[in-house]
């Protein structure tokens, strides 16, 4: 007999039926959690559904249900959650650079809990990296844990550095690496560094490294503050004009190639790029080293901070002291913090877990190097990173900044410069704080 | 004047066979990098010296893909099954009575077309959430079970079955719906064709929807799947490669096989018989 409708219909008909039938002879376990956990690194979801069973058997009768939500999507779905309070998670990670659009309004309205207190007695205040609190505090309450301190150093090209008689050990400031990148860069075959000069994503790790930032502890907008102009007189040149050391092609499959070609032979690295590093650049293993970021000036900071995730507990948690010690379980157990550290170079937060001998093992890509210990050297000495709910626009209007200072410099060279970078800054921190003045609460 | 035309046609060939290959080598790139190695996946531009399956073992061990693919297979597909009852039901209504408000009911689903779907989504949520349908099948399949291209589509097609047909059949003794059922949609077999495919490949890609509406990791349809294995810091691309190409290729292969449906169907009633 035929059907009459045609084999399109009679193939989704099947394909239905047949899908419809393996679904339901291998149905999804009903779970009834306690807890509900969010979070959005797929390496972070692996390591803790390693570590919750633990949980649930010293919490008997205790389910948590832990999610991986996309980290393109955590932001809009928890804003969403939380405004129509529908279906909002008990626990939540979150990426430093959505964590200030939570703070919004007045401290009763923000959705997380106030964890100053709780973080205050247990003593985890002094016993995690204290800058890494600044990202989470809002008006002086503390609303996350802190998961990491990505310190950042500066991977290079060893192999390249040691046939060039490069010795790193006598670069101490940027005044000394930008000397050694005049005379190692070729223009258009290679770059002393990897800087991009159309958005501000390693613009703000040199402006943190100077004790500048996008905001103030009180959340007022500093972009165009003395510290910023003076980074972006630092920064333009190294990306735009004839003494350029700094180049950029994007990532991917370009970069691979950019790097293994010796296009670049250095990159701005915090702990958790240096993985990224190892995977896309597999072929660089052995010839690839970490060194401290430059500094400013003589003995001055040789680190500074890049990305990072806090864990929150929602106002919408039933049971907050259980999820608290999920928190505490997931964040403190230094046996488990080494692993991860191992499988992403992620510094914690946790001061004390750097003991373990997991940050001491060397390294073959990196040219045998602990860079557990090298990291967790420069860690203490991060810099703070404050926040606003604003911060999203504030990267926006920095962005566009820096690429009217890199203009006007490719066609106008020193000439008038200082005073143009004092005019954009301002102009696109006036902006910022047009729109903080809009802020209905 | 023929030498002229075959060169035209050779010319014109070549053109078409540049725009081909153009048109595919994303593919073939997508394709060479599933079958590098990590060493190599950035060090070649399209395929390595050496073979590799370690980006299909990877993307099966790490997750559990078989079960992605078969719920993206379960929600496109019975979409379409219930989108092509619903929506030619409505066409057919459309085409074939007259009642009051008619026209302004066309008008006013047209007219929704016009809405980007986003706009509707915070209510539909709630809608999704108040009715239990959050992280569910259904909470897929419901809302979209309607489709008013299809009601426009399916009214199109319909208004070219004759009438004559249709009394025949009432004087028959045929119940309205046997009408629809028995003669009508079968006279419409090009434009279920073409509807499966159009409707299935919009279903299978849909992601926000989906992203938004399910939470267990053993409910995720292909797209979200593969958005997962997007990291922040850290990015397995030979494994997301992998799933990418594995999730095109049912729609590819459908395509192949229901091709002649296809552009049957689009091209019903383009030339008056």
């Amino acid at each position: 007999m035929r059907f009459p409708y045609g084999p399109a219909a009679l193939s989704m008909l099947i394909l239905s039926i047949l899908s419809g039938a393996w679904l339901a002879l291998n149905p999804i376990p009903p779970k009834k959690a306690t807890l509900v956990m969010w979070t959005f690194a797929k390496t972070h979801y692996d390591a803790y559904k390693q570590a919750i069973p633990s949980f649930e058997a010293k919490h008997p009768g205790v389910k948590v249900d832990l999610q991986l939500v996309s980290w393109q999507a955590v932001t809009s779905r928890l804003q969403a959650a939380f405004l129509s309070d529908l279906d909002v998670p008990d626990l939540v990670e979150v990426e430093i650079s959505a964590a200030g659009s939570f703070f919004r309004g007045p401290l009763k309205d923000v959705g997380f809990r106030d964890l100053t207190d709780r973080i205050k007695q247990s003593g985890l205040y002094d016993r995690m990296v204290q800058a890494r609190f600044a990202p989470y505090t809002s008006r002086g309450r503390i609303f996350g844990l802190p998961h990491d301190v990505h310190p950042v150093m500066i991977a290079y090209r060893r192999d390249i550095f040691d046939q060039l008689g490069i010795d790193v050990n006598k670069i101490q400031t940027w005044d000394d690496f930008i000397a050694v990148g005049r005379k190692v860069t070729i223009p258009g075959k290679r770059y002393m560094l990897e800087l991009p000069d159309s958005e501000s994503s390693r613009f703000e790790p040199l402006l943190y490294q100077r004790g500048g930032g996008l905001f103030d502890p009180q959340g007022n907008c500093t972009m165009d503050n003395e510290i910023a102009v003076q980074t972006m007189l630092f920064y333009v040149p190294l990306v735009a004009g004839p003494n350029r050391i700094a180049s950029d092609l994007g990532g991917g499959q370009i970069f691979t190639r950019a790097v293994e070609d010796g296009y670049f032979l250095c990159m701005i690295a915090p702990d958790w790029r240096s993985k990224t590093i190892e995977v896309d650049v597999p072929k660089m293993r052995g010839k690839m080293a970490l060194m401290p970021l430059p500094a400013v000036y003589p003995g001055g900071r040789r680190t500074s901070t890049w990305g990072g995730t806090m864990i929150g507990i929602t106002k919408h948690c039933k049971y907050p002291d259980l999820a608290w010690e999920l928190a505490l379980h997931l964040y403190l157990n230094k046996d488990d913090l080494a692993q991860r550290f191992r499988d992403t170079n992620i510094l914690p937060a946790l001061k004390e877990a750097w003991d373990h001998p997991a940050y001491d093992e060397p390294r073959p890509y990196w040219s045998n190097q602990p860079i557990g210990r090298l990291y967790a050297k420069l860690a203490p000495d991060v810099p703070f990173q404050y926040t606003s709910p604003f911060v999203a626009t504030a990267k926006g209007k920095l962005s566009e900044a820096l690429v009217a200072c890199v203009q006007y410099y490719k066609q106008n060279g020193d000439k008038g410069f200082e005073e143009f970078v004092r005019k954009r800054l301002k102009q696109s921190a006036d902006e910022v704080r047009r729109l903080m003045r809009r802020n209905p609460y | 004047m023929k030498t002229f035309y075959r060169v035209v046609r050779i010319l014109v060939n070549l053109f078409l066979l540049a725009f081909a290959a153009l048109t595919l080598t994303p593919m073939v790139w997508l394709l060479a990098a599933t079958l590098k190695s990590p060493d190599d996946l950035f060090s070649y531009t399209f395929f390595a010296p050496r073979i590799s399956t370690f980006n299909f073992r990877d993307l099966f061990s790490t997750v559990p893909f078989h079960r992605y693919m078969i719920n993206s297979v379960f929600v496109a597909s019975t979409m379409v099954i219930v989108q092509l009852f619903f929506s030619s039901l409505a066409g057919f209504a459309l085409a074939k009575y007259d009642f009051k408000g008619k026209k302004p009911i066309m008008i006013l689903m047209l007219s929704t077309m016009m809405l980007p779907s986003q706009v509707l989504m915070a209510p539909l949520y709630e809608l999704i959430y108040r009715l239990g349908l959050v992280d569910s099948y259904a909470g897929l399949i419901v809302p979209g079970a309607v489709s008013v291209f299809g009601i426009f589509l399916f009214r199109q097609s319909i208004l070219q079955v004759p009438d004559e047909l249709l009394h025949a059949a009432r004087i028959d003794g045929c119940s309205e719906f046997r009408i629809y059922w028995d003669i009508v949609m079968p006279v419409s077999r090009p434009m279920i064709g073409a509807f499966c495919l159009i409707s299935f490949m919009g279903t299978w890609n849909s992601f926000l929807w989906p992203q938004i509406i399910l939470h267990k990791t053993e409910r995720f349809t292909l797209p979200i799947a593969l958005n997962q294995l997007v990291g922040l810091y850290q990015q397995q691309y030979g494994t997301l490669m992998a799933g990418t190409f594995l999730s095109v290729l049912p729609v590819i292969i459908l395509f192949m096989l229901l091709q002649k449906e296809f552009i049957a169907g689009l091209t019903a009633g383009a030339v008056k018989g």
